[in-house]
């Protein structure tokens, strides 16, 4: 529900820039993911409003080096670790020649602020905090070197620069594990099924119907699913499990799968086609995803855009992209998952009480979209394509407290006016009617009503500090059952 | 004075102003006792804190609400205390953009009309049932008082560890060359009667940790006496103190402290004479 007057004023200020975006693989690379859906739907977006867009990415073997999409500039070079040295090459080559640089973090950046020239503006994107899972995927040294690159160097290399991150989750992670210094900015993901080309209401299966959806990789946890499943046949006789998605586990869970005798229930549906997912999902009841932490939640936000609830661990990403008690259910430790799916099935056992929960999924699912998404990374860009972009970080005092206003105006158009000139591109507002709703970053209450003064604006203001929730969806509607955030 | 340079965006003035606008203090009610939490990346010890608190301040005669500041948290410190269920013990959030712990505690005392005022750590290092002690000694008209560590019947619970000790033993030696009358000055538990609260903290400018100081400082030489009462002490995981990133500004703050201390020792400035008058009045 951002305002569509935000965006395109973000967007506008990107016409005519050069913006290079830096990112592991392309769209096209066979082990293509979650964040380059991202820089493609924002790449997309960024040559429509008028944007000069390259996209700098490794190059498998089948690939082009060079090769342009939809008016994108691809620059594909070097392999799976390669990419790095070939990065720095291709920016100490092409200094000047970008008016920023978009770099996205995954696991090890490519420290363009380094390789780019001093002057150089980059904004940082970052989907995950990879500290934990260097340990799980390399060994002692090198999990080490890992850890350092994403930490420290980090830290050293790219100052006060902003960062853009995909949840409040990635937000605390970067802070407090990586301690980046620059301002953080949330711009979540958007989300693939848009309800405009997908038919969002479909039959379920008669039979309680279980989806899981995601790589088989070890931090996903998809054993424990299967692992909770001979507790729950007592209750669910015909309970069906659908698990969607390939990778190097897969051997692992068929073994385990035959040795619980499960394999009339559980059906490992390996990596299948768009539409047969959205035929999966919507034959499900619910969705389980029993994953020890992610950045954000894509696969959340999908099967709540059919009208799935999701079953998931109170872990970071999850405890963002679910909506405890109204798009599906966290539980907190390993043992609590056949509980919590029990729960679930019998809530969604009832079709009027499914029907309502698959209604405020939907309306959750339609906040992310890809629009608002290039939106805000825009604004975070436009802010630092400013002369004096304000980099001002905790340390040198540009707080990590944001404020949510709320205040009536008498002239929306004036306001509206005085709104360009006062408030910074990363702010955002709506406003409804006369009502003025703003989310501030890097300031309190009081200071909020400095600027809201600042705005012609002075009685009845109300203000307070922003969640995590408001960062994500400042403006958004889906109601919040008390207490459930402890 | 360690004071954050004016954003261009908010021409704010920064540290202890508390500009006028839409400040919680509008919707927070006046009660009888209002506690202030400092909080900064406290999820994890928050909610056990807010949780014993309300059930301590449920069960008194008196009206009481919990102000927790928030310091700048990246955490879900925020969501914690806006989602908190309601309750007979109202529990407010307040924002506090300027870092450090005596900003935030500076925030929720000047924006508090309650009748007392205290602070306390969010980890709960000082047990609650200390207000046993407290509440009857500011009801007898007594303006300030502070948990202490070193007075007769006080005990760690833990033994502190070794650097911790030869700090505070440090940090002690040069306190007491501005406040005499208190033996621990550094303890996290301090309550006021109201009034007094507002003047001495209007008049404080130190944003860190040194900022107890500052408050019984002034207080001294505003001829405003603080009692001491023991508490039993628990060192908790979590601090975020650390020596070698806050030893410097530590020292700075002390300097600045022994700095205001001179100026109100020599001359009857007015800003002191204010703070004399509002206090005798």
């Amino acid at each position: 529900m951002t305002p569509p007057s935000m965006v395109t004023t973000s967007l506008s200020a990107l016409k005519g820039r050069r913006i290079l975006f830096m990112n592991w693989r392309c769209l096209d690379h066979p082990r293509a993911g979650g964040a380059e859906t991202f820089v493609f739907e924002v790449a997309r977006r960024f040559v429509r409003a008028g944007a000069g867009v390259t996209v700098f990415a490794a190059r498998p073997r089948s690939l082009p080096r060079d090769s342009t999409v939809d008016g994108i500039r691809l620059v594909r070079r070097g392999e799976e670790f390669s990419v790095y040295a070939h990065g720095a090459m291709y920016l100490a080559q092409h200094r000047g020649d970008f008016d920023v640089i978009v770099d996205c973090q995954n696991g090890i950046p490519f420290y363009a602020a380094l390789f780019a020239g001093s002057r150089t503006r980059v904004v940082c994107v970052i989907h995950h905090v990879h500290q934990q899972q260097f340990n799980q995927r390399f060994g002692r040294p090198m999990s080490s070197v890992g850890r350092f690159l994403e930490g420290p160097a980090s830290r050293a290399v790219y100052g006060t620069r902003p960062v853009a991150v995909v949840s409040p989750s990635t937000r605390q992670m970067v802070r407090r594990q990586l301690g980046l210094r620059g301002p953080l900015f949330v711009v979540p993901n958007g989300s693939y099924p848009t309800s405009s080309h997908v038919s969002c209401t479909g039959p379920r299966a008669q039979a309680p119907t279980i989806a899981s959806v995601g790589r088989l990789v070890p931090h996903k946890r998809t054993e424990l699913l299967i692992e909770a499943v001979p507790s729950l046949l007592a209750a669910w006789p015909d309970l069906r499990v659908e698990i969607v998605g390939d990778g190097p586990e897969r051997g692992r869970l068929e073994a385990l799968i035959r040795r619980l005798a499960l394999e009339e229930t559980v059906t490992l549906r390996g990596y299948v086609s768009r539409d047969r997912l959205n035929a999966v999902l919507r034959s499900a009841w619910i969705s389980v995803n029993a994953s020890d932490g992610e950045g954000w939640g894509l696969s959340v936000i999908e099967a709540n855009a059919l009208g799935r609830p999701v079953v998931a661990r109170r872990v970071p990403g999850l405890r963002d992209s679910i909506v405890d008690g109204v798009t599906g259910w966290l539980y907190d430790g390993h043992g609590d998952l056949a509980v919590a799916i029990d729960r679930g099935l019998r809530v969604t056992a009832h079709q009027d009480t499914a029907a309502a929960l698959a209604e405020r999924c939907r309306s959750w699912a339609a906040q992310f979209s890809w629009d608002s998404t290039a939106g805000r990374l825009a604004a975070v860009i436009a802010e630092e394509l400013l002369d004096h972009p304000d980099r001002r970080t905790h340390q040198g005092h540009r707080s990590d407290l944001a404020c949510m206003v709320e205040f009536e105006v008498r002239d929306p158009e004036h306001f509206a006016e005085r709104a360009a000139h006062v408030l910074r591109p990363t702010d955002m507002w709506v406003i409804d009617g006369l009502r003025v709703r703003l989310l501030l970053y890097g300031c309190d209450e009081g200071q909020a009503a400095h600027i809201v003064a600042r705005l012609g604006v002075t009685d009845a203001v109300r203000a307070r500090v922003a969640t995590g929730h408001d960062l994500l969806v400042p403006f958004a509607s889906v109601a919040r059952p008390a207490g459930v955030s402890g | 004075m360690i004071e954050a340079a004016a954003d261009p965006c908010a021409p704010v003035p920064a540290g202890g102003e508390v500009p006028p606008g839409p400040s919680s203090e509008s919707r927070r009610g006046g009660v009888t006792l209002e506690v202030v939490i400092p909080a900064r990346n406290e999820e994890r010890r928050l909610p056990e804190t807010l949780e014993v608190l309300c059930d301590y301040l449920a069960g008194q005669s008196y009206t009481a609400s919990i102000v927790v500041v928030d310091n700048g948290s990246v955490d879900r410190t925020p969501d914690i205390v806006s989602g908190w269920p309601k309750t007979p013990v109202n529990v407010h959030l307040v924002g506090c953009s300027t870092p450090g712990k005596g900003a935030a505690v500076r925030r929720g005392v000047l924006t508090s009309t309650a009748d007392f005022i205290g602070f306390m750590d969010a980890d709960l290092a000082t047990p609650v049932d200390t207000l046993d002690r407290v509440m009857p000694l500011l009801r007898q008209g007594n303006p300030i008082v502070v948990g202490s560590r070193r007075c007769a019947g006080a005990a760690y619970e833990a033994a502190q560890p070794l650097t911790r000790r030869i700090c505070g033993e440090g940090f002690r030696r040069l306190a007491r060359s501005v406040v005499d009358n208190v033996h621990d000055t550094q303890c996290g538990f301090k309550f006021f009667r109201g009034d007094v609260a507002r003047t001495l903290f209007a008049a404080c400018q130190i944003n860190g940790f040194a900022f107890d100081l500052e408050v019984l400082a002034i207080a001294q030489r505003s001829g405003c006496p603080a009692i001491e009462i023991p508490v039993r002490w628990t060192a908790r995981d979590g601090s975020t103190l650390r020596l070698a990133t806050h030893g410097r500004e530590i020292a700075r703050e002390l300097a600045n402290i022994r700095h205001t201390v001179r100026r109100l020792d020599r001359s009857r400035h007015s800003e002191m004479v204010s703070v004399r008058g509002a206090l005798a009045g």
